[in-house]
């Protein structure tokens, strides 16, 4: 793993703890808007005011939680990378719908039955590689920083899908968000150091401070937590766990939506952390999907809802160049001494609604951005390229025509949800589908006298593409390939064509070149200027040396008369 | 292999069009023997066009080169892609040649 340049201090580091303190509150603060999904849930059920501080404060400890469970780096448990755990959306229509059928106690058991069932989907997730290549994981990640910048739309513009289209928010109201925003932009982007490390906090303040000004922030919920005192323990509900047959799949669709989206925020995790990176870790994503379904059971355990990673964290991150785990520490426990403080639970509530938007717009663009560099970094084909314009197309699709997918029969409803639901599912179907047809070997003939480069090229190319080759890999296979030819064709007399055979998984790119002639010698001693300009040899002794390089592996072989030339990259 | 000649100010540069391998190294070689030996002694090699190198590509410029180092020419090049780039660390001749990243700086530095 190497480490990006633009981090101020990377995962394994440990910074300061004034730093560790307000990055942390920095993440607590970004969280503000997820409390609202445990309090929806409540409400839907009619839960009385007191249910409701007892909730938010026991959600806070569930969040501190299931954010230290994510970073740790033990064997099976945590990815090891700083992602706070939140309150997903996805698990909101599941939950209402639990919490009127049997109120708490229903949404408590269903909810642990989901997180159980992410923990036992974790293993499975090696296995999955075939049907989660690069793109795939690419789309996952651009489709999460997309639905994050439409929530945050929704916040700053007040628009609420259930009534409609319009916004509701007044202009002073839409004014603070895009003044919110620009802060955010403007200290990341003209600035340096602590000022660019806190831009989201000192964003999120003045949008606050602002708000308070001109009588935007909302007092109730402060008020409501007051009335429970300075200080209060957090006390566990007592439900009970219940549960019904007929929710099992609408919580069993959502713990697997949640398991891909952690699959997402890990990876994207992983890439902002490694300049290297070139694929997921696919230990780490297991491991952190467990921590993540950990979490979840933890969470309904305490009286709340289900949860995931939280995106905004890893764009946050990212834009404010602190990543390390040891943030996730602080930031858990700074949740959980702050459950003991139910004013706390009621400011986080209060915070202005445009304000959270900008932050919410602020951390997609990273999130968003991310995506589309781990799409690009593979060569991409016709398959890939329905792949992922249906399946964006799709998802955006939700957001645009809610009414359509609200009005399709119930037996669809569960894959239309979300347009993350909808997206990656899409991009699921159409790459099992579209693996038909694609060859993990190959060849080609090449007659004497054919251009070595362009008709190497023209091939690896197109293969490299139907594979979802990295680039960087396959320009070494072409240059390799057609030198080696050319090489072939000009001193090893070649009788008749040249045979080229290329095999590819995930991990290894392997070349072979057969042909009846003479054998090709492999050189790993580079020859001088002078030997290389003035000796009869030079060019091919030149020629040998950086085929030697260019390669992870070279073998020559000889067999009745037929000469091989081996090249193994490392993909 | 085209190739592309003009001149700025007192710097002829040559632009090969295609790939310097077995077939282009030949023509383009003569090209820059041309050009020096004509009395030239500002070279700039804008290589933005090309894709791909091999080893006759390379031989042909350590050629170049080694004239250009005898008649006290000064030989430049420019537009290298990342792939091309590659391709002269591997075969160690990076370190060899000037090498700018636009035209115009090339130009200012073959002067």
């Amino acid at each position: 793993m190497q480490r990006p340049s633009n981090l101020i201090y990377s995962v394994a580091e440990k910074p300061p703890r004034l730093v560790c303190l307000i990055s942390g509150l920095q993440h607590v603060a970004i969280l503000a808007p997820i409390l609202i999904v445990p309090i929806l849930v409540i409400r839907a059920g009619s839960g009385s005011v007191g249910a409701l501080t007892g909730i938010v404060s026991l959600s806070l400890v569930a969040l501190g939680i299931g954010t230290i469970l994510q970073s740790l780096t033990y064997r099976w448990l945590g990815s090891g990378y700083l992602i706070t755990f939140c309150f997903s959306n996805a698990y909101f229509p599941a939950s209402v719908a639990a919490v009127k059928l049997g109120g708490m106690p229903l949404v408590f058991g269903m909810t642990l039955a989901a997180g159980a069932l992410e923990m036992l989907l974790a293993p499975l997730i090696g296995r999955m590689r075939p049907f989660f290549p690069a793109e795939i994981s690419g789309i996952c990640v651009l489709l999460i920083g997309v639905l994050v910048g439409l929530l945050g739309i929704r916040q700053i513009f007040g628009i609420d899908e259930s009534v409609g289209q319009s916004g509701t928010s007044t202009g002073p109201e839409i004014a603070l968000g895009a003044a919110t925003l620009a802060v955010m932009v403007g200290l990341n982007v003209w600035t340096k150091g602590s000022l660019r490390m806190y831009c989201a906090i000192i964003g999120i303040l003045a949008g606050i401070v602002a708000g308070l000004g001109m009588g935007i922030v909302n007092g109730d919920a402060v008020a409501a937590a007051l009335a429970a005192g300075i200080i209060a323990v957090p006390r566990w509900s007592g439900y009970l766990p219940q549960f019904r047959l007929d929710l099992v799949i609408p919580f069993a669709i959502t713990a697997i939506a949640c398991s891909i989206r952690a699959m997402g925020d890990i990876t994207n995790a992983q890439r902002i952390n490694d300049r290297d990176w070139v694929r997921p870790d696919m230990g780490s994503i297991r491991n952190g999907v467990v921590a993540d379904g950990l979490s979840t059971v933890l969470s309904a355990m305490l009286g709340s809802v289900g949860g995931n990673t939280y995106s905004s964290s890893v764009g946050l991150a990212s834009a404010t160049g602190v990543t390390s785990r040891r943030i996730a520490l602080w930031t858990g426990v700074i949740l959980i001494v702050l459950s003991f403080f139910p004013i706390a639970a009621g400011a986080i509530v209060s915070v202005p609604r445009p304000v959270i938007g900008a932050a919410l717009l602020f951390n997609c663009c990273f999130i968003v951005i991310s995506g589309v560099q781990i799409i690009t970094s593979r060569l991409l084909d016709a398959r890939k390229t329905f792949i992922i314009g249906l399946a964006l197309i799709l998802s955006l699709s939700r957001d645009v025509f809610p009414g359509f997918y609200d009005g399709l029969p119930n037996i669809f409803q569960s894959f239309v949800e979300s347009g993350f639901i909808l997206g990656v599912s899409a991009a699921l179907l159409l790459n099992a589908i579209f693996r038909l047809g694609v060859r993990s070997k190959v060849s080609m003939t090449l007659a004497s006298g054919t251009d070595a480069h362009g008709a190497v090229r023209s091939f690896l190319e197109q293969q490299g593409a139907r594979w979802g080759a990295r680039r960087d890999v396959m320009e070494c296979a072409i240059f390799g390939t057609a030198q080696a030819v050319e090489s072939i064709a000009e001193h090893c007399n070649p009788r008749g064509p040249i045979n080229i055979e290329a095999s590819f998984d995930e991990y290894n790119l392997d070349i072979r070149i057969s042909y009846e002639g003479d054998v090709f010698p492999i050189e790993d001693r580079r020859p001088t200027d002078s030997e290389i300009r003035e000796s009869e040899d030079g060019i091919r002794r030149l020629a040998s040396f950086m085929l030697h390089q260019n390669a992870d592996r070279v073998r020559t072989i000889s067999k009745d008369g037929r000469a091989m030339l081996e090249f193994h990259y490392e993909h | 292999m085209e190739i592309v000649e003009m001149l700025r100010g007192p710097v002829t540069i040559i632009e090969p069009r295609g790939a310097l391998d077995k077939s282009g190294a030949p023509p383009f070689g003569d090209r820059i023997f041309a050009v020096i030996d004509s009395g030239s002694r500002n070279l700039l090699v804008d290589l933005q066009q090309i894709v791909y190198i091999s080893s006759a590509g390379f031989r042909t410029l350590l050629l170049a080169h080694k004239r250009a180092d005898e008649v006290k020419a000064k030989l430049v090049l420019c537009g290298v892609s990342a792939e091309v780039r590659r391709l002269f660390e591997l075969g160690r001749v990076l370190d060899l040649f000037t090498i700018c990243a636009t035209r115009d700086e090339g130009v200012a530095k073959a002067t």
